[in-house]
């Protein structure tokens, strides 16, 4: 338990897997699919996103795949990413981590106050 | 979003990414832009402007930061280990310093968006400040510092005759005279002399007059600018009858062959002769003071020239590493042994030498843009001046809120480094708007400039500028941040001791009336420099021009000589015109001349009085009788010029007052005197007339001699037409056209101007300093007046208990106004004292320009004090009267 909260997945990344978790997207698109997820919350700059997808692609958490035969290219090439079998990991193990502390919050009853209003 | 801006969005964002290495860019460089461009959309959507501004910033921040981070290769290290994915481990220093940075910004903003009034107040008031900075830059970086667009522009100058004993300058050059510069010169490199002049162009289309040069086979090269197309002239086509061929300037070629290659070695008709286009010049090539159409070779060979007619303008080249000064030296030590070898002609003359640019500018050129210059960083000292006193007030309300932040382990640096920050985001935010309002305010001030500023100066917000207002904004927001940072930060924990009652409101207050004192000065500075300014330009158009401006005409023509070939043509042209023009109804008086007043040219000529050997120098002004009745000359003495003195008639001379002053004195009756005005083969002329001086060259330079003869024996060929109309000149241009047409209806008119436009253009530079320095002088007394205000009405209000204490004890209200007044007039009253002083020393650098008005103008003096006083009085009294308004127990109770 110890060992999983101490890997905390940095949150932006988490975004990003969890935005490419049941699609294969492309940079604009995740940056759009966090930003309507979160209700504008989280705004992936295009200098962090990028160097995110850069980091996280050299990591082994996603790769780039083919564009979909439809896909509009607006002009440019774009690259689309997918999550590979270590993101997927990663992602479930950054899940479960949050829900050992939901878990351990709940057990002390905190938020239930906020719920209540 | 449209898609021009969304281009130029596009194009912004490109320049920020910059940022990263190329091989990031060259990768993810225009998806990251895609993506900006959604996000700017999205939040622009979601927050209107303010969103788009914050996109910009956050987009900004994120781009230039996460480049440079990744430029120098400090992104996050991932520690290795078993684990399913590296990790972070930690953050660079770098990246720790950015983030702080960021930080603080974050905080400054939140900080400044809670106080938005003072955050508005702040940034517009620096804007106005910035705004008026980068504006007047723009316009002195395009007079001062942009290069000329010739080869090494420095080393042209302009060379002119001058006669000291005579007191002329800058007259233009005789050719033998330029031929002997140019010879005997090791200082100039070479030497170029043209003229300019007006040609008819006859051919298919309408007659069209265009404006011409007649130059010197090496003009263009000397100016290091060659025709683009074709070649320039040779040595064999200078003179009469060789001058067969032209140089078009883009303009002219674009206008009349919509750029047709085709037109080299085609023939246009100009004066009635055929001439081939042997050489186009390039669209950026700009000729020194005017727009010329075409260029021909001089049309005549210096040879055949009389030493003493000087009518030519000269250009040289100063040989490389050749001072100024020392071609000057040397070129007066040529024309000392030409006035030995010429005594007859060149006795007292010598050469002047100006620098191209100099000349360019004009004689006020240079000091009128230091003085404007220094008048708007004034107004940014003053500006600044205010900011600080309000940062100092607000420093005071924020003690607590740092003494917390001291306590809680911030150092004193940590905490100077926070609101100086603070000071810095207002500044860039006041900085960005004021180089928006610099970007119309610089057209409004360009756009003023007299017409006839030369094409070669070229205005923009350019890149200097830029730097120019990032280096002001920074020193502005250090200046006003820094001192009440300094101050701020020197609160201790004893701050929350005594619930926040500060003992320090005397010192405060102490450095506040220091920054009125600096304030009332600037003001007195500026407003004495303006009214000096108001009382010079309202001297120029009052005072005595010689003629009456309101309702004349005036249009240059020439009758092409192909086509009136002899003198008698001319006549009968002229007299033609004349008589035609004087029957339309409406036309009250119309004459000829040469040269008509203020159009800048003038023709001087050797005279002598019979009896006396020494030659003495006139400007000459040849005219037709109807002349003196249509620009409203006063004659003093004797009679005007009449139509009766034509060529048949003996010839007759007028003179101006000066004339009588400076030659004949006051013993000789100017009426009975023969005077030789040319050669001596001819009698000698009498003296029929002394006119009142008329205002020739400019309104800035009192008439000298001069002398009037009759136009008709001269036949003078190319003339101003002068005509007086009873009712407003515009409506009559058409009916002066067909009258000119019905004598020949194939001959070009050019630009018709009135006289109080030529008196307006002449006034024109000064008018636009004035108002600026006006508008200057107004925006000071207003921060001079806001800042008193501030520092009274916010020392007051600490000593809100005082005063309650005082009234509690008897005092009257008007005894509270009254000490308050005192208090504070005691600080104005130095600062005036110090500002009449400083503006005594300061305006001493306006008086090259200023006419009909002494640089110490008691008036001036008197009126600044006395408005300055006003407004003192007024910024005082406001504050302390609401101090004397409160209830005593309401202040008693107020901490």
């Amino acid at each position: 338990m110890a060992k999983t909260t101490s890997q905390k997945l940095e949150s932006k990344w988490f975004h990003i897997l969890l935005s490419l978790a049941d699609q294969e997207l492309h940079g604009t698109a995740i940056m759009e699919e966090v930003l309507l997820r979160t209700g504008g919350a989280i705004r992936l700059w295009p200098g962090t996103l990028y160097g995110a997808l850069r980091d996280m692609a050299s990591q082994g958490l996603i790769q780039e795949v083919e564009p979909p035969e439809d896909a509009p290219t607006e002009g440019g090439k774009r690259r689309f990413y997918a999550v590979t079998r270590r993101g997927r990991v990663v992602l479930a193990e950054e899940v479960s981590r949050m829900e050992e502390l939901v878990h351990l919050a709940r057990a002390r009853r905190v938020g239930e106050a906020l719920e209540g209003t | 979003m449209t898609a021009s801006t969304k281009g130029a969005a596009r194009r912004s964002y490109r320049v920020l990414l910059r940022a990263y290495p190329r091989a990031m860019r060259e990768r993810y460089g225009e998806e990251m832009e895609e993506t900006f461009l959604a996000l700017l959309r999205w939040e622009g959507e979601q927050g209107g402007l303010m969103g788009k501004v914050n996109a910009w910033v956050r987009g900004g921040w994120d781009a230039v930061a996460g480049g440079m981070l990744r430029r120098f290769d400090l992104g996050p290290e991932y520690s290795g280990g078993d684990g399913p994915y590296r990790r972070p481990i930690k953050r660079s220093g770098a990246r720790e310093m950015l983030g702080t940075i960021w930080g603080d910004i974050r905080f400054a903003v939140r900080a400044l968006i809670r106080r938005p009034l003072f955050a508005a107040t702040v940034i517009l008031t620096l804007a106005v400040g910035i705004g008026a900075n980068a504006s007047v830059f723009t316009l002195v970086d395009g007079l001062l510092f942009t290069p000329l667009p010739y080869e090494e522009p420095e080393e042209l100058v302009l060379l002119f005759e001058e006669n000291q004993v005579r007191g002329w300058d800058k007259v233009s050059v005789s050719p033998l005279n330029a031929q002997d510069w140019a010879g005997r010169s090791h200082a100039l490199e070479d030497l170029a002399t043209f003229y300019n002049q007006d040609f008819s162009l006859t051919g298919d289309g309408p007659p069209e007059l265009l404006s011409g040069v007649r130059a010197g086979p090496n003009l263009l090269g000397l100016l290091g600018r060659t025709p683009v197309l074709g070649r320039g002239f040779s040595e064999e086509e200078v003179g009469e009858g060789r001058d067969g061929v032209v140089i078009l300037t883009d303009g002219f070629w674009q206008r009349h062959f919509a750029g047709d290659r085709g037109a080299l070695g085609s023939i246009i008709v100009l004066e009635g002769v055929p001439r081939v286009v042997v050489g186009i010049m390039p669209p950026e090539f700009r000729f020194l003071d005017n727009r010329p159409d075409v260029f021909l070779p001089l049309d005549l060979i210096p040879a055949d020239q009389p030493r003493g007619a000087k009518f030519l303008r000269a250009l040289g080249r100063l040989a490389p590493g050749v001072g100024l000064d020392e071609a000057r030296t040397e070129l007066r030590q040529i024309a000392l042994q030409l006035e030995e070898e010429y005594p007859e002609t060149n006795a007292d003359w010598t050469v002047q030498l100006i620098s191209l640019h100099e000349d360019m500018l004009g004689p006020w050129g240079k000091s009128a843009s230091l003085i404007l210059m220094v008048a708007v960083g004034f107004i940014l000292l003053m500006v600044c001046v205010n900011l600080a006193n309000l940062l100092l007030a607000r420093g005071e309300h924020r003690a607590r809120e740092l003494a917390i932040r001291t306590a809680l382990g911030a150092g004193r640096g940590r905490v100077i480094r926070q609101l100086v920050t603070e000071s810095l985001v207002l500044g860039s935010m006041g900085g960005a708007l004021g180089l928006l309002l610099a970007h119309w305010g610089y057209r409004g001030v360009v756009a003023a400039l007299p017409t006839y500023t030369s094409p070669n100066f070229q205005f923009g917000l350019d890149g200097s500028v830029l730097v120019f207002t990032l280096g002001i904004t920074l020193a502005a927001a250090l200046l006003f941040g820094v001192f009440p940072a300094l101050r701020a930060s020197r609160s201790g924990i004893g701050e929350l001791r005594d619930g926040g009652r500060s003992g320090r409101s005397a010192s405060s207050a102490h450095h506040g009336s220091a920054l009125v004192v600096l304030q009332t000065a600037i003001a007195v500075v500026l407003l004495v420099g303006g009214g000096l300014l108001i009382k010079s330009i309202s001297g120029m158009k009052n005072q005595e021009l010689g003629f009456e401006p309101q309702n004349v005409l005036v249009v240059r023509l020439t009758p092409p000589a192909a086509e009136y070939p002899e003198r008698a043509d001319t006549r009968a042209f002229w007299n033609g015109v004349e008589n035609r023009v004087a029957e339309i109804p409406g036309v009250v008086g119309v004459g000829t001349t040469h040269f008509h007043p203020l159009m800048g040219t003038t023709e001087l000529r050797t005279v002598r009085m019979v009896g006396e050997e020494e030659g003495r120098t006139a400007r000459l002004t040849y005219l037709s009788g109807g002349l003196f009745d249509a620009l409203g000359f006063r004659v003093v003495a004797g009679r005007p010029i009449q139509s009766t003195d034509d060529e048949d008639a003996p010839e007759v001379a007028v003179v101006n007052e000066a004339f009588v002053r400076m030659y004949l004195g006051q013993d000789v009756d100017p009426l009975n005197t023969l005077i030789w005005t040319g050669s001596d083969t001819l009698p000698p002329v009498p003296i029929v007339g002394v006119i009142h001086d008329v205002m020739e060259a400019d309104l800035a330079q009192t008439p000298g001699p001069a002398l009037y003869l009759s136009i008709s024996p001269a036949a003078v060929r190319t003339r101003s037409l002068v005509i007086r109309t009873a009712g407003p000149p515009g409506e009559m241009i058409e009916a002066i056209k067909q009258a000119v047409w019905s004598i020949d209806p194939k001959l070009p008119f050019s630009q018709v101007e009135t006289m109080e436009e030529l008196v307006e253009n002449n006034i024109g530079g000064f008018v636009v300093i004035a108002n600026l320095m006006t508008f200057f002088a107004c925006l000071s007394l207003f921060l001079g007046g806001l800042g008193i205000y501030g520092v009274t009405a916010y020392s007051t209000g600490r000593r809100t208990s005082e005063i309650g204490i005082r009234l509690a004890m008897g005092a009257e209200p008007r005894d509270v106004v009254r000490m308050v007044v005192r208090q504070g007039g005691r600080r104005a009253l130095l600062g005036l004292v110090l500002g009449l002083v400083l503006a005594f020393l300061v305006t001493r650098a306006m008086g090259s320009f200023l006419v009909g008005v002494n640089v110490r103008d008691p008036a001036v003096y008197l009126s600044v004090t006395l408005i300055l006083a006003g407004v003192s009085f007024l910024a005082l009294w406001i504050p302390a009267r609401r101090a004397s308004a409160v209830a005593p127990m309401e202040a008693l109770t107020s901490e």
